[in-house]
């Protein structure tokens, strides 16, 4: 740090970093404090502060010599330019990701193609058939009877284990009346 | 950087522990402050050590100061309360705030009320500042006087200098450090300090 620099440090004319190193300068040199401080002090004399009595920097100093070390949390850095544009930047990830999983499970059943859907379609009917027709007093097989019973929770659609609570509602409708 | 934000810095750095960094902001303002306590306070010697009290008050207070005003405005109620509490104690009577108000301590005229209680040691010594301030600053060529003047007293920036003086920037930078520097090679002698009062 030179002497020129410190006299652009009084008038604030440095920037952030050039302040940053003449402060650096000051804590660590005797030498240059002093010369800060004349500064200062023909700053004060030119606008008519006349100085009075001594200087009261090396007694105070002095005086908190005992005093426990201030330590505090540091102030929060200023927010950088770049970092307003993270929450909208994280939002529209977000949608975006949404839409894209929204999008997969929607497409998936209309990807494949219309004649494998009907067979499908037709297949469950004929099972559906089938079993209707060996219920008559006689019980279903387990794997029938479990896939009954989960039928709701079955990926067959996007909306899959929506239509449980739909009928959850229905129940309760009913068992108000 | 504002003269703000310099504080600021400087108030992180005693906030990390950094006990020279006070230092710095004591040798800054230690004049103004005392300037705003010789209204309240008349005797010279009562000024210094209220002052002192209100610096290490100030220090002990910085852990909570968070920079919602500028550091001198929150140092100088510090030192107006401390003026007022030492009033008090010794049953003498406090100005009230619309007196003296830490927001307008930049206004205050100079301190004549202090040099006129001041010993005739401080008198000779204040005034013998600033008569060699004065001497230098005749002795000065013209455009460093120039310089220095509309930087210290009008307080313009140093573009503003570089406009009113039509020169570079470089030029206004260069004329105020040169006119620093050849007043403050006359005021050293006077002000020479033993190292180990040396801070």
């Amino acid at each position: 740090m030179t002497n020129e620099q410190l006299s652009e440090w009084i008038d604030d004319e440095l920037d952030a970093a050039g302040c940053a190193q003449v402060v650096n300068g000051l804590v660590r040199q005797s030498a240059q404090r002093e010369t800060c401080s004349l500064y200062w002090l023909i700053g004060d004399c030119l606008r008519g502060e006349a100085p009075s009595g001594k200087d009261l920097t090396g007694a105070i100093l002095a005086a908190l010599a005992d005093e426990p070390t201030v330590l505090a949390p540091v102030a929060r850095a200023p927010r950088v330019e770049s970092s307003r544009w993270l929450p909208i930047a994280a939002a529209v990830a977000g949608v975006a990701v949404a839409a894209w999983m929204g999008l997969s499970l929607w497409s998936a059943p209309l990807q494949e193609a219309p004649a494998t859907i009907a067979q499908q379609q037709s297949v469950t009917s004929d099972n559906i058939a089938v079993a209707s027709a060996a219920v008559p007093g006689e019980p279903l097989p387990d794997d029938q009877r479990y896939l009954m019973a989960h039928q709701a929770s079955a990926m067959g659609t996007p909306m899959a284990g929506v239509a449980q609570y739909i009928r959850s509602v229905n129940i309760e409708q009913v068992d108000r009346r | 950087m504002s003269d703000r934000e310099i504080d600021q810095q400087l108030v992180e750095r005693v906030q990390r522990g950094d006990k020279q960094a006070f230092g710095l902001l004591v040798s800054k303002y230690q004049r103004k402050l005392s300037r705003l306590l010789s209204r309240m306070i008349r005797d010279p010697a009562e000024v210094e050590d209220v002052a002192q009290e209100a610096f290490i008050k100030a220090y002990r207070a910085l852990p909570s100061f968070r920079g919602e005003s500028a550091f001198y405005t929150w140092l100088y109620r510090i030192g107006i309360n401390t003026a007022k509490n030492y009033l008090v104690s010794q049953g003498r009577r406090a100005p009230t705030t619309t007196e003296i108000e830490a927001e307008d301590a930049e206004q205050y005229e100079s301190g004549e009320l202090l040099r006129d209680n001041d010993t005739p040691e401080r008198l000779l010594q204040t005034r013998q500042i600033g008569e060699t301030v004065n001497q230098a600053m005749e002795a000065l060529p013209e455009e460093l006087r120039t310089a220095i003047v509309l930087r210290e007293i009008e307080g313009l920036s140093y573009d503003e200098i570089a406009a009113a003086m039509n020169c570079p920037i470089g030029t206004v930078r260069s004329r105020i450090f040169r006119a620093r520097e050849a007043i403050a090679e006359r005021l050293k002698p006077m002000l020479d300090i033993a190292p180990d009062k040396r801070w």
